[in-house]
């Protein structure tokens, strides 16, 4: 190498160092590098701060509530079936499944939990002949589509007993506080992506009640929260909400169920997008508002 | 001096190459041909102005990818819409140009940006072109009243299957860069910021041949033919004033001084049954030479289809696409229009077949006198056996930022607030 251009790749590791040190003080790094033979003990999760703790009950009370009530809607859906009343069985499934739609978040934190008692046919490339299409859709499409109510009855005792077994898994579970502050946000963005395009429901059509069941989910964690938020921000959070169920509300029947999805009309679906990702652009904050801490920082 | 002896040395070292390729010497042949590989030549940090007389991506020469979006407003207020068009415009002056992106200080946060153009921001030729589609002045904000007065809504034409998701919108963005991830990571950024107040109703990518734009030659489309050949050159202004832009003496509306009326096409092709077709039909079927370019009968793309001595259309034929969409007769520009085209390339069709096609853009002064004349005169063409449009619209292209109005759509929101 010539002597002339020493100084030059100096410089230019000067550079490239100080480059590095930047981006390293400017992003904390998930661990240290560990090297050496000492032993190091895992961290596990950042515990929840105990201020956070009687949101967590009431959010998994809510949870509870609702799973009893799918589990008695689904006990009267089989009296109905039994009676050969396919109308009435078919209201049931639908409220039943909006009490799911009311936690479905909180039930994806437990393991596959959602996988199986709520698949849609789109899960799977075989569709609704896939032994593992169960649950809730499997429930509607028996009573919607094909009609079939001795399968129904099958359908739902399954169903039931997943219920039952989800009932017993939240008596046990703990959710840390930034499942809890995700989750707000997860009801939004599962509103957006598939209800808002009447994707859940395909045979039953009732993604306007899972709709609002979803952000009915959302809106009552914001509600446990709203103590630790500030109250410019909670005002633009509760200002959206009700902007969301206004529109929510042209679509309740006199019964106080809520029409099918091609009642939707385009005026209020984009509106709806509109505000429920303004929702999400909202919720997506909350983390570093509350200064909720996920990951140790070294 | 420095530099020529460089290039001196280059030479030499060409030489060796050369004679190391004539000794059969492989070993010394293959480094130095790829150390003298010639290095990219692409200017990611090409600005085009954004703020002019005239919005950009409308003349100006075409990059190499677009993507065509429209959108419909979601609210009704007129606050809320100017509100839009100033967010619009602040995100356009800000991509247009090249910065250093602001790093995330705070991880608990989403990141400002997608991060898909790394930690510069360089704007790579990027183009934003704003139009008001025909449904946007409705009694919604008022504008019913100051409706551009050549907007109409797009009618169906004999040949077309439109398919009303690919029509229509409020509002449409034509962005144009020399890489797709360029386009990509402007659509997301003014998605991300508008999402309160427009909703995405369809969205069609586009290319060019990128050998084509970086040799400068007319680019090829889909058939395999020059596309562009005939077009009126944006380097006359005068032409471009006659035939493009909404002038003073008009008879539009003030407002619209300055601006564009957009006609968008997307048209599919079907190219396996195009393939399939002797080279004689696919000539005279558009009356041009595929390879060279040149009117039938002439050598040279640039040359004159000199149609005064074919007056029975026995070279090129009468039912040629260019001897009807530009007949040159009374002039020259009969069609007052000027294109400005992408290719496009979906999936496949339920029946095997390619979705591939055109998203044939063009810009005129006067929606009757441009595009909507010259495809009546295209209507019945023989090219319809392979083409069928199935979406688009036309819309208003807002007229630019010179100083008089701070934001694109200020006048006509201006305008709509006396009224109200
Ligand atoms: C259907 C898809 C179309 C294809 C594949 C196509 C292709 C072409 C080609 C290859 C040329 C000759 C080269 C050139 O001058 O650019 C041309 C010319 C032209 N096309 Fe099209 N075109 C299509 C649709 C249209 C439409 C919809 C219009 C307007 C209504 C139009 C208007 C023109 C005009 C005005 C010329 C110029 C002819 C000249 O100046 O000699 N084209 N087109």
């Amino acid at each position: 190498m010539n002597s002339k251009a020493k100084p030059l790749l100096m410089a230019s590791c000067l550079l490239l160092s100080l480059l590095v040190s930047t981006s390293l003080s400017a992003k904390a790094l998930r661990s240290p590098v560990q090297t050496g033979d000492d032993i190091i003990v895992a961290k596990g999760d950042i515990p929840t701060p105990a201020k956070y703790h009687q949101a967590i009950q009431a959010e998994l009370d809510y949870a509870s509530q609702n799973i009893t009530s799918i589990i008695s809607l689904l006990n009267q859906l089989n009296v109905a079936l039994s009676s050969g009343n396919l109308s009435q069985a078919q209201q049931f499934y639908v409220q039943a499944h909006q009490h799911y739609e009311r936690v479905r978040p909180i039930v994806r934190l437990f393991g596959h939990a959602d996988r199986i008692i709520n698949s849609r046919a789109s899960y799977f490339l075989q569709g609704t002949s896939d032994y593992r299409f169960k649950g809730f859709h499997l429930v509607e499409y028996l009573l919607f589509d094909s009609k079939n109510l001795a399968a129904a009855k099958d359908a739902v005792g399954e169903l039931l007993m997943y219920c039952r077994d989800l009932k017993q898994r939240l008596a046990q579970e703990q959710i840390d506080i930034p499942k809890l502050v995700q989750s707000s946000a997860d009801f939004i963005e599962m509103a957006i992506e598939v209800k808002l395009a009447g994707k859940e429901n395909l045979y039953s059509h009732s993604d306007i009640a899972d709709m609002a069941a979803n952000v009915q989910g959302s809106q009552h964690i914001i509600e446990e929260l709203s103590a630790f938020i500030p109250q410019s921000m909670l005002k633009q959070i509760n200002r959206n909400y009700q902007q969301i169920n206004a529109i929510m509300s042209h679509y309740v029947t006199a019964n106080g169920q809520y029409k099918t999805f091609e009642a939707l009309t385009w005026h209020d679906k984009k509106k709806l997008y509109s505000l429920l990702s303004q929702q999400a652009n909202l919720l997506a904050t909350l983390r570093a508002i509350l200064d909720v801490a996920v990951y140790y920082k070294f | 001096m420095k530099n020529t002896q460089n290039l001196a040395t280059a030479v030499v070292s060409r030489r060796n190459v050369l004679k190391a390729i004539a000794a059969g010497s492989a070993a010394l042949t293959l480094p130095s041909m790829a150390a003298s590989a010639p290095k990219t030549c692409h200017d990611y940090a090409k600005v085009i102005k954004f703020n002019d007389l005239h919005q950009a991506g409308v003349i100006t020469k075409e990059q190499k990818d677009a993507s065509f979006i429209a959108f419909d407003v979601t609210t009704e207020s007129l606050d809320e819409l100017e509100q839009c068009f100033k967010i619009l415009t602040d995100r356009i002056a800000y991509l247009t140009q090249a910065h250093a992106i602001t790093p995330n200080t705070n991880d608990k946060l989403p990141p400002r940006e997608s991060g898909i153009l790394g930690s510069y921001l360089k704007p790579d030729a990027l183009t934003i072109t704003v139009a008001l589609g025909e449904s946007l002045f409705d009694s919604r904000f008022g504008f019913s009243a100051f409706k551009p007065k050549r907007l109409v809504e797009m009618k169906s034409f004999p040949n077309d299957r439109l398919e009303q998701d690919w029509c229509g919108g409020d509002i449409t963005l034509q962005i144009c860069a020399n890489s797709p991830e360029s386009v990509i990571y402007a659509l997301r950024d003014i998605i991300r910021h508008t999402s309160a107040y427009l909703i995405p109703v369809w969205k069609m990518d586009g290319f060019l041949p990128s050998r084509n734009i970086d040799n400068q030659s007319t680019p090829i489309n889909l058939f395999g033919f020059k596309d562009g050949t005939g077009n009126a050159p944006a380097e006359s202004s005068q032409l471009m004033d006659d035939i493009v832009w909404v002038t003073d003496d008009d008879k539009d509306h003030a407002w619209c001084v300055g601006g564009s009326y957009q006609a968008i096409r997307l048209i599919r092709f079907n190219l396996e049954f195009w393939d399939r077709t002797p080279l004689e039909d696919q000539e005279n079927d558009f009356g041009r030479h595929k390879v060279s370019g040149a009117p039938i009968g002439m050598k040279h793309e640039q040359d004159s289809p000199e149609f005064d001595k074919d007056p029975h259309g026995d070279r090129i034929l009468f039912d040629s696409h260019i001897r009807r969409a530009e007949p040159r007769n009374p002039h020259r520009y009969t069609a007052e229009l000027r294109r400005r085209s992408y290719s496009y390339s979906l999936g496949v069709s339920s029946t095997g077949a390619l979705d591939m096609g055109l998203i044939f853009v063009c810009y005129q002064q006067n929606l009757k006198t441009g595009f909507i004349d010259t495809q009546k005169r295209l209507n019945g063409e023989p090219l319809e056996r392979y083409v069928k449009p199935f979406g688009g619209g036309y819309y208003f292209v807002l007229p630019g930022l010179d100083g008089k109005q701070t934001y694109f759509g200020h006048q006509l929101i201006e305008l709509a607030k006396k009224v109200a």
